[in-house]
């Protein structure tokens, strides 16, 4: 089960987020984006094997162009509260949980000057529906 | 009247401090740091990365000037995460305590 294309669908469901996806999009600079990345999907030591997994996802919220800080914070608020929907049915997994979602503020000291960036990161444990 | 336990905000500090503790996660800390080189990034340009891992007493740190690139990423950098994968590739279990 692929939890980082999953949550990706979830989060793009909503069009008030903005750009969505697992890479840094072509455009930059027009509109507030994410960027999700798979840390570690790790089997549940308490589930059957090859079931239950808790996969740790860090979630990249970056302002657009305008560089605007509260912008980047207002996403990383919105992301979050719609991660915390996310439990149920989603194309044959069930997400049981989204747990230890921790909101930090890191700008991205490449982009010059530093684009304003807050870091989501979140376990989502998900099994099988059948 | 039944007692209500009050939880110490401050225990995981406290325990940190005991010389048990310490002697623990000082033994550990090698074993981590290892596996922080094992799943570093290679054939990038963090190539030194690896080489600044050391494990420190009870801690395992990077020296390396752009470590917060490799560990969380940036425009041009997928997060890396060696820190945080390691602790896992070492056989523990990671728990963000980090303050936001």
């Amino acid at each position: 089960m692929d939890l980082e294309a999953i949550t990706c669908s979830w989060l793009q469901s909503v069009s008030a987020l903005g750009q969505v996806g697992t890479r840094t999009p072509a455009d930059t600079d027009s509109a507030p984006w994410t960027c999700i990345t798979l840390l570690n999907d790790i089997p549940k030591a308490s589930s059957s094997a090859l079931w239950a997994v808790d996969a740790y996802l860090q979630l990249d919220l970056y302002a657009a162009g305008d560089n605007n800080q509260a912008q980047a914070r207002d996403l990383a608020d919105a992301v979050r509260a719609r991660l915390a929907a996310m439990p149920g049915l989603h194309a044959g997994i069930v997400v049981s949980a989204v747990t230890d979602m921790r909101i930090r503020r890191l700008p991205d000291t490449e982009l010059v000057p530093a684009r304003e960036r807050y870091i989501l990161t979140a376990t989502v444990t998900a099994h099988p529906a059948a | 009247m039944a007692d209500v336990f009050i939880p110490n905000p401050a225990m995981i500090a406290e325990l940190k401090e005991l010389e048990g503790i310490k002697l623990v996660m000082a033994a550990v800390a090698p074993i981590v740091a290892d596996a922080v080189r094992e799943v570093a990034p290679r054939g990038t340009g963090h190539h030194h990365y690896a080489d600044s891992i050391q494990a420190v007493d009870s801690t395992v740190e990077s020296t390396y000037a752009f470590s917060h690139i490799v560990e969380f990423g940036s425009i041009n950098n997928p997060p890396y995460a060696p820190l945080r994968r390691g602790v896992i590739a070492a056989g523990l279990r990671f728990e963000d305590d980090s303050a936001p």
